[in-house]
C-alpha cells in the first residue's frame, strides 16, 4: 500500500493525451477487445459441454464423422437407454444419492460440533487438538490411501454395502480440516454475550449449539454443504479404491469409468453416460452460482 | 493465551482436582469426540503404519505378520527407481505448467471481468463451470474429443490444413502429457480466475485515482498498484495449485492410464501400480502387488508435497520481506 502511493508521484503529469472524443473512441475499441477475448474464452468453455451433448445423440456411425458439428441430424434417445441399462446407471445413481447425502450430513454436524466447541470454550487439550487439525494440512489424503484401506479391513468394511460406508467414514474424515476451520472463522463472530444470556435463560451447552449457534451460522452452513456436494459427487479417487470391484456399490463416476474401459469405442454411450453424471452438479451450479463463486472464495483467503 | 491461564493452576493441583476441573468441559469433549476418533482412525495410525509398512515386504494379501522385514531396502530401490524419477518429473512438470500457463490467463480475464463490463456475471459463470464438473467424466468426453478415429480436435487441424494425418494425441509420446495438462488447464482455469477477481475487489479505488490524477499510464498502474495488492493472493493461489496438481490422479487415470509406457505416469498414478485395489478402473495399468513399495512410494509422495509447502512458505516469506 505504502510503496504503491509512494510510486505514483514519479510520473510526470501526462493527463492531457488526446481529447474526449479520441478517448471514448479508443475506450469503445478496448471494450471490443475484451468482449472478443470474453466471448473466445466462453466459447471454449462452453464447447466441449456442448459438444459432448450432440455426441450423446448420434448413431454408431455418425459419431465418427461428426467432426466439430455441433448439429444432430437424427437425435439417438436410444443411446441414454442403452448408458442406463448397460452400466446400471438407477443404481449407481442411488449410491450416489447416498454417499453425498450421508457425507453431507455427517460433515455438517461433526464440523460444526467441533469447531463450536473449539471456538467457545478453552478445554485442556484443546491446543493438542488445535496442532494436530493444522498439521494434517500438510499430509495428502493420496498418500495415506494404503494404510487407510487395510484400516477399514481391519473394520469389516470391505466387501458389498460395507464398502459404501468405507468411502463415507474415508470421505468424511478427509473433510474435516478444511471446514472446521471455515466454520470456527464463523463462530468467532458470534458475539459471546449471546452465549451467556442463553446460560442464563438456563440453556446447556449442547442446547446453545442446537438451538443458537448452528441456526447464527447457517449461511456458512449452506456452503459447506454446498462444497462437499460438489466435492463428493465428483469423487474419483476414494470410491475407485472401495468400489470398482463392486459391481452393485459403484456410483455414477466409477460405473461410467468400467463401462468405458469396457466398450472403448462406444463413445456416443459414454457421452450420455458423461451427460447424466454432470447434470446434476451443472443445475445446482446454475441456480446457486453465486454461493459456490463466495464459497470457494471464501475458503481459499481462509486457508 | 486463555489456555495457558486454566492449565497453569492445573499442573500445580492434584490428580483429583484435575478429574474435577476436566468435568465441566465434558459437552464440547463430546462434541470433538467425532472429529478427534476420524483423526486417530484415518489419518494418526493410517500415518504410523505407511511408515511401518514401508519397512516391509509385503504383497497385501497374505498377513501382515509373514511380512518380511526389509528395514530400509525399499527406500534404497525408489532412490534408483528411475521410473519413479519420471513419474516426479512428470508431476513437478505438470505442476509448473499450470501455475505458467493458468496465472496469466487467468489474471488477464479477471482484469477484464473487473472492469465492470456489462454481462460480466454471465461470463464469470460460464468461466467457472468446468471447474464444478468432474474431471473424471469430462476426461471421458475428452478421450474421444482427441481420438485419432473421427475425434473433434484433429478434424480441426485437419480442416486448418495444419496436419495431414489424425494424431493419436493420447497414445503417442510426443503429445500424451502436453493434451492431459492442457485439459487440465481448461478445467481449471476459472477457479483461479474467481480468486483473482475477489483479489482485485480488495484493491483501493482511490490509489487508482490518484494515479490517474498523476497521469499515470495504465500498465503502471498495473504494476505499481494492481500486483502489489494481489500479492498475498497470489501466493495462496499458488500454494493450492502446487498443493493440488502434485496430488494430481484423476484425469491421467483416465485418460492415459500412465501411458505410453510411463510417460505420463504421475505420482500417485505410480502408487496406484503397487496395489492390488482400483487398479480395475484404470486403463492399461498393470498392478504389481507390492504394498511394502507402495508405501515408500507414498511417503516419497508426502516428502515431494511437504518440501513444496515449505519452499513456496519460504519463497512468499522472502518476497514480503524484499
Amino acid at each position: 500500500m505504502a510503496t504503491a502511493t509512494g510510486t505514483t508521484h514519479r510520473y510526470p503529469a501526462s493527463a492531457a493525451r488526446g481529447v474526449p472524443l479520441a478517448t471514448r473512441l479508443s475506450r469503445l475499441g478496448w471494450d471490443g477487445v475484451r468482449y472478443a477475448l470474453l466471448l473466445l474464452y466462453a466459447l471454449l468453455c462452453l464447447y466441449p459441454f456442448l459438444w459432448m451433448l450432440s455426441t450423446s445423440l448420434r448413431s454408431t456411425a455418425g459419431v465418427f464423422s461428426a467432426g466439430l458439428s455441433l448439429w444432430v441430424d437424427d437425435p439417438q434417445w436410444q443411446n441414454y437407454a442403452e448408458i442406463w441399462t448397460e452400466a446400471n446407471v438407477p443404481r449407481a445413481a442411488v449410491n450416489t444419492v447416498l454417499i453425498t447425502t450421508v457425507c453431507m450430513g455427517a460433515i455438517i454436524l461433526t464440523t460444526s460440533m467441533a469447531a463450536y466447541a473449539l471456538t467457545r470454550s478453552r478445554f485442556p487439550g484443546r491446543q493438542v487438538i488445535m496442532v494436530c487439525l493444522l498439521a494434517t494440512f500438510l499430509v495428502p489424503g493420496e498418500m495415506l490411501i494404503i494404510p487407510t484401506f487395510y484400516v477399514n479391513r481391519s473394520l469389516h468394511l470391505i466387501g458389498d454395502w460395507r464398502s459404501l460406508g468405507a468411502v463415507i467414514l474415508v470421505m468424511t474424515a478427509g473433510a474435516q480440516v478444511f471446514n472446521i476451520y471455515l466454520l470456527m472463522s464463523h463462530f468467532q463472530g458470534v458475539p459471546s454475550e449471546i452465549y451467556d444470556s442463553a446460560a442464563i435463560d438456563g440453556a446447556g451447552y449442547f442446547e446453545t449449539y442446537r438451538r443458537i449457534a448452528f441456526p447464527l451460522i447457517r449461511p456458512a452452513l449452506a456452503t459447506v454443504a454446498l462444497l462437499t456436494f460438489m466435492g463428493i459427487w465428483n469423487a474419483f479417487l476414494v470410491p475407485l479404491v472401495y468400489l470398482s470391484q463392486q459391481p452393485a456399490y459403484q456410483t455414477l463416476t466409477i460405473a461410467l469409468i468400467q463401462y468405458s474401459k469396457r466398450f472403448q469405442t462406444l463413445y456416443h454411450v459414454m457421452a450420455a453416460g458423461a451427460v447424466i453424471a454432470l447434470v446434476p452438479v451443472i443445475v445446482v451450479f446454475i441456480f446457486l452460482q453465486r454461493y459456490f463463486i463466495r464459497g470457494l472464495t471464501e475458503g481459499a483467503m481462509k486457508g | 493465551m486463555a489456555t495457558t491461564a486454566v492449565s497453569a493452576p492445573l499442573a500445580a493441583g492434584q490428580r483429583r482436582g484435575r478429574a474435577s476441573s476436566l468435568r465441566p468441559h465434558l459437552p464440547a469433549y463430546l462434541m470433538c469426540a467425532p472429529t478427534v476418533l476420524m483423526f486417530l482412525v484415518f489419518m494418526a495410525f493410517p500415518i504410523v503404519f505407511v511408515l511401518y509398512t514401508s519397512l516391509l515386504n509385503w504383497d497385501g494379501i497374505t498377513s501382515i505378520f509373514d511380512a518380511r522385514w526389509v528395514g530400509f531396502d525399499n527406500y534404497q530401490t525408489l532412490v534408483r527407481d528411475a521410473t519413479w524419477w519420471t513419474a516426479v518429473r512428470n508431476t513437478v512438470l505438470y505442476a509448473v505448467l499450470k501455475l505458467a500457463i493458468e496465472l496469466p490467463i487467468a489474471l488477464l480475464i479477471a482484469l477484464i471481468l473487473g472492469a465492470k463490463l456489462r454481462g460480466a456475471t454471465v461470463f464469470r459463470t460460464i468461466g467457472f463451470l468446468p471447474v464444478v464438473t468432474s474431471i473424471a467424466v469430462v476426461s471421458l468426453a475428452f478421450t474421444f474429443f482427441f481420438s485419432p478415429l473421427g475425434g473433434a480436435f484433429n478434424t480441426l487441424l485437419i480442416n486448418l490444413g495444419a496436419i495431414d494425418a489424425p494424431i493419436a494425441f493420447l497414445g503417442e509420446r510426443r503429445y500424451a502429457f502436453w493434451t492431459v495438462t492442457g485439459v487440465a488447464v481448461w478445467h481449471d482455469l476459472g477457479i483461479n480466475m474467481v480468486f483473482f477477481l475477489a483479489a482485485l475487489q480488495t484493491v483501493s479505488r482511490d490509489l487508482y485515482e490518484a494515479a490517474d490524477l498523476d497521469g499515470a499510464t495504465a500498465w503502471s498502474k498495473f504494476r505499481e498498484i494492481t500486483l502489489p495488492a494481489i500479492r498475498p493472493m497470489t501466493a495462496v493461489i499458488v500454494m493450492l495449485s502446487l498443493a493440488g496438481s502434485l496430488k494430481v490422479f484423476d484425469h491421467f487415470a483416465v485418460m492415459t492410464g500412465g501411458g505410453p509406457g510411463f510417460s505420463t505416469t504421475t505420482m500417485v498414478l505410480y502408487m496406484f501400480r503397487y496395489t492390488s485395489f482400483g487398479g480395475g478402473g484404470l486403463a492399461g495399468t498393470q498392478t504389481i502387488p507390492n504394498i511394502g513399495y507402495g508405501s515408500t512410494v507414498a511417503i516419497g509422495l508426502g516428502l515431494i508435497v511437504f518440501a513444496a509447502v515449505l519452499l513456496q512458505q519460504w519463497i512468499a516469506r522472502w518476497q514480503e520481506g524484499r
